[in-house]
């Protein structure tokens, strides 16, 4: 039984990192286009997830878990050529978040394939035991 | 899972697993004693089940009323009631055999 429910505990962390994880691909896109506010700022930084495997305390168990989310400061901004936004630096150009809409999407893809997965093992492993306890019935 | 195929199996089993709830659940001087000790035994071992049976139902309850009032997340609330289903269904299908188990030897024919 506690077993079984373990194993619930196993795929409701991965799942809620899944969460976590398309939160961040939100954030991202929804600022895809947010510019900074004055010349020499910067704009919106791409953010990034990473996970990790600890031991939980109030389980016992070595559950899946948001590592950190970190900033994206190795892909370089975009410079795009708006002479009239606020933010126009001296040649005109505006520096853009270096978001790709089309990386964010892959990536929300791939957490939404990830939670499927995990949904999975947990419906399954539910259904297993409810079978179980058919039995004695 | 041990397979039981016949009573013999059936009654080692028992015994192997009476050993283990005391070893879990006694101290040492209860676990040295006679048939009586053993059953006592079992009886804190059902006793500490339902205890921790009744603890995951109780969190259940509290995690289904924290997401009606949108206080939890669903994830969160769908783990909690599904882990009380589940520990209320198997502690139902336990009482349900237990009774009927009671029912079976009380209308015996004398």
């Amino acid at each position: 039984m506690s077993d079984a429910l373990a194993i619930l505990n196993y795929s409701s962390a991965g799942m809620r990192v899944q969460n976590e994880r398309i939160k961040v691909i939100a954030q991202n896109t929804a600022n895809a286009d947010t510019a900074p506010t004055k010349p020499g700022e910067n704009p919106y930084t791409r953010k990034q997830i990473s996970f990790k495997s600890q031991i939980d305390r109030e389980s016992g168990q070595e559950l899946v878990k948001v590592d950190k989310i970190t900033q994206d400061h190795k892909t370089d901004y975009v410079r795009k050529y708006m002479p009239g936004h606020p933010a126009a630096d001296a040649d005109g150009y505006v520096l853009m978040p270096n978001v790709t809409n089309l990386i964010e999407m892959m990536d929300m893809r791939e957490a939404t394939k990830s939670y499927q997965a995990n949904l999975n093992v947990y419906t399954q492993t539910r259904d297993m035991l409810s079978k179980t306890i058919d039995i004695l019935r | 899972m041990v397979s039981i195929s016949n009573p013999t199996a059936a009654a080692n089993a028992y015994s192997n697993m009476a050993k283990t709830a005391a070893s879990v659940q006694s101290s040492p001087a209860q676990s040295a004693g006679g048939e009586g000790a053993g059953t006592s035994n079992f009886g804190n071992f059902l006793e500490d089940s339902i205890r921790s049976s009744i603890s995951t139902i109780k969190a259940g309850e509290k995690a289904s009323a924290a997401g009606i009032t949108g206080a939890m997340d669903p994830l969160a609330v769908t783990q909690a009631v599904t882990a009380a289903r589940l520990t209320l269904d198997s502690f139902l299908a336990v009482r349900d055999a237990a009774v009927s188990a009671y029912d079976k030897i009380q209308n015996t024919q004398m």
